[in-house]
């Protein structure tokens, strides 16, 4: 199993390069594009730095909770993400498109676009999937920000940042509303970007007072508690092996990229709240069984005239396959086509608890999970929005001249 | 360096030939599998003004280790009424710009190569589907062309129709006598053929060989009653794209270039739909009679007297069987087949001749895993 990999730059570091000296040519080459364009309207290209830089986890569960409600409210519209997939010339290798869209009556419109190569590798003996864009180490994902009132492309967003921040804030949201008021220690299985990410967002909204920590590579579930003991204050237990970070953990979080589950329903403790992320996207059956709550924040709404179309399935992936090539190119994450694993009858909605409709946990003994549903395009143009308006105004990002984007000619 | 490429380094490196010989081997390869496409889906927002939605749409499509294309829209659309036909109209940011833009990546490396503004491409690949229904289905001794329309689509349609066939003749008819006037003489310096200005759409039909209806009005402009024999048909835009109820009766080989695959196993979702929309606050404009509103797009208009590309391509049917008999073609929902294969040629040449605005590809690019 492939724990989000230490080599991705630390949401910390990241952090802390908002005082970095190498932001300031983008700023005062911004500063001073302005005046030689003069009033010339411009589309910005914000990266990761620029993200890390403007965007709290503050913000962004905020933006998330707001477009979630507004989704129930139907002021805001998504589709369910769509793939193709496509065969390179190399056939260890396999080409993959992937969008998100969504946006409401408040402003915005987003497309997410991630264009990468997949390929299967064998880690141990557990097939993970790799993925780059052009090189090993470089990926490629895109938001393009528009305004419903003009239709005006406003920006382009490297995605990876907003990522991490948006699945974090994703945990917290569920903690917030499912987990017991008094919840204080964590248990988490990986150390990577998606643990220092969800390590913001659950502090934002429990007071956590401990963590336990374990990962597959020691070093690096080490350099991960020192970090968290530093930044919060906290204590940090590193545990040697996964079934420590059960025993009295309040929040289990499971946040790997490992193809099949990494929790182990046999250690839960009543009472906990699970949050589970990565490849697999889902908890082992055991922990399933147990669960007696489930929080969904919402589902993708339908299309005109079409009400079955999509429903229950995450995404659709279209193949440039026949079905022989297909069966051993696709990858696992497209065959698997939805989540969804917990029985209907034990979930709440979101919408419900907000409104009042629903009480959510109603009992310390419970076991409580939480899982977005397949929103994921009504993320994008609500946290991409807060980053492009807190990014202008700081004057950070690339400009391009906007009528390059723009025509005269009418389709 | 990923490359902006404008309308006007389209127009300068896209010829009709090959956009025609482009979309003919995209479509051969999407039914041998080697390549994809999904249908077109729309976004609808309302905007602040009562009146106005925004509306956001995309298509996408790739090749087997070759390109992947994405087109997306961005416009802000509303109705008006002029000379008493309701009409659609769309802007981005200022009435008279529009927001097209495909994007074209490399399937074998993931490389985001190329964005290209779609108006110039999308009226050629229009075109170019009309030319390539009038190679499999005309006479091929077609020489006369009536049409329906003196804009845009008309004169690239003509463009594609003379790549195709020896084209001798066209009778025009459009709304506006100055228009169909200016065509006329456009098309007889550029073609060389003689060309007839028609005061009553009915003379278009006399004698014509291929029947091209190419408007954007609201409601359809074809009348299968005065269709002759022998003739093939194209229509493009008025009334939604659909043919009249005439011209569906009369047509005895319908030419559906395909439909889009339905999604990896999931093939009941597969749609001959021409797109399919999801709409924010959707209760509050159920009456708002938006041309595309509400309403989901046409599928396969005679299933019974259907042939599609696969059949041509394997042998089993290839279309008109004789002189006499009207024929129809149309390209079915496989718009998102049409960007990877154009716009990846677009792409070549352009960068070939060192034209569009460079951009570091660094820029779109990034050190954070998902």
């Amino acid at each position: 199993m492939f724990y989000f990999a230490a080599a991705n730059l630390m949401l910390a570091e990241r952090t802390a390069a908002r005082n970095r000296a190498d932001l300031e040519p983008a700023r005062q080459d911004r500063q001073g594009k302005k005046k030689r364009m003069g009033r010339v309207q411009v589309t910005l290209i914000i990266n990761n730095d620029h993200v890390a830089e403007v965007l709290t986890m503050e913000d962004t569960m905020a933006a998330l909770e707001g477009t979630y409600t507004d989704l129930g409210t139907h002021h805001a519209v998504c589709r369910p993400r769509i793939d193709l997939q496509i065969p390179t010339s190399d056939e260890n290798k396999t080409y993959q498109w992937g969008t998100m869209e969504g946006g409401s009556t408040r402003g915005y419109f987003a497309i997410r676009m991630k264009s990468d190569v997949l390929t299967q590798e064998m880690r141990g003996d557990v097939p993970t999937e790799e993925k780059y864009c052009v090189r090993p180490g470089l990926w490629c994902g895109l938001i393009l920000l528009t305004s419903i009132e003009t239709g005006e492309p406003l920006a382009f967003l490297n995605d990876g940042m907003l990522q991490h921040m948006r699945v974090g804030a994703d945990g917290g949201i569920g903690t917030k509303y499912m987990a017991r008021k008094d919840a204080e220690v964590i248990g988490m299985l990986g150390s990577g970007g998606m643990s220092r990410s969800h390590m913001e967002s659950i502090t934002c909204v429990r007071d956590i007072k401990k963590l336990q920590v374990w990962s597959p590579t020691k070093a690096n579930r080490e350099a991960f508690g020192e970090e968290v003991r530093t930044k919060y204050g906290i204590e940090v237990v590193v545990c040697d092996n996964p079934e420590e970070v059960y025993r009295g953990a309040d929040i289990l979080a499971a946040l790997t990229d490992a193809t099949e589950p990494v929790t182990d329903g046999a250690y839960l403790e009543p009472g906990t709240h699970i949050i589970v992320i990565g490849s697999s996207g889902a908890p082992d059956d055991a922990s399933i069984a147990k669960i007696d709550l489930s929080l969904r924040f919402g589902n993708a709404p339908q299309p005109w005239g079409l009400e079955t179309f999509g429903k229950a399935k995450s995404r659709l992936t279209y193949a440039a396959m026949t079905e022989e090539i297909a069966a051993k190119r696709m990858s696992p994450d497209a065959k698997r086509g939805g989540r969804g694993a917990v029985r209907e009858d034990r979930i709440v909605w979101l919408a419900d608890i907000i409104e009042g409709r629903s009480a959510g946990r109603t009992s310390d003994d419970q076991i409580t999970y939480s899982e977005r549903g397949n929103l994921q395009g009504v993320q994008f143009h609500a946290v991409a929005g807060r980053a492009y308006e807190l990014a202008r105004d700081a004057g950070l990002g690339h400009e391009i001249p906007t009528s390059w984007l723009l025509q005269d000619i009418r389709d | 360096m990923t490359l902006f490429i404008d309308n006007e380094v389209v127009a300068q490196v896209l010829t009709m030939e090959d956009t025609i010989k482009a979309l003919e081997e995209s479509y051969r390869s999407l039914a041998a599998k080697e390549s994809v496409c999904r249908p077109r889906v729309d976004i609808q927002i309302p905007t602040s003004d009562p009146n106005k939605i925004y509306q956001w749409g995309t298509m996408e499509g790739g090749a087997t280790s070759r390109y992947f294309g994405i087109r997306m829209k961005s416009d802000v659309i509303y109705e008006r009424q002029y000379n008493g036909a309701i009409t659609q109209e769309k802007y981005c940011m200022e009435p008279g710009l529009f927001c097209g833009l495909i994007l074209i990546t490399s399937v074998d490396n993931g490389e985001p190569l190329a964005f290209i503004n779609d108006g110039v491409l999308q009226h050629m690949r229009v075109a170019a589907d009309g030319g390539i229904g009038v190679k499999y289905m005309s006479r091929e001794d077609s020489e006369v062309v009536g049409m329906l329309g003196s804009g845009g689509m008309s004169r690239t349609h003509m463009d594609a129709f003379m790549c195709v066939r020896d084209i001798k003749k066209l009778q025009v008819y459009s709304p506006t006598p100055a228009n169909r006037e200016k065509f006329a003489a456009e098309m007889r310096a550029k073609h060389g053929i003689e060309v007839v200005v028609c005061d009553d759409p009915r003379d278009i039909y006399r004698g014509a060989d291929i029947v091209a209806a190419l408007t954007d009005s609201a409601v359809g402009v074809l009348n299968g009653e005065w269709l002759e024999e022998g003739t093939h048909v194209v229509s493009i835009g008025g009334g939604s794209g659909k043919a009249d109820a005439a011209t569906l009766e009369r047509t005895d080989v319908y030419f559906r270039f395909g439909n889009a695959p339905g999604p990896w196993g999931q093939p009941e979702m597969a749609l001959e739909d021409e797109y399919i929309t999801y709409a924010a606050e959707p209760e509050d404009y159920s009456g708002f009679r938006m041309k595309r509103h509400g309403r989901r797009g046409h599928g396969a208009a005679l299933p019974q007297r259907m042939i599609t590309f696969k059949d041509i391509f394997e042998g089993t049917n290839r279309g008109r069987t004789s002189a006499s008999q009207v024929t129809y073609s149309e390209r079915g929902n496989l718009q998102g087949a049409q960007f990877w294969s154009v716009g990846g040629l677009v792409y070549e040449k352009a960068k070939a001749a060192g034209l569009g605005h460079e951009v570091p590809t660094e820029w779109f690019l990034q050190d954070i895993r998902d």
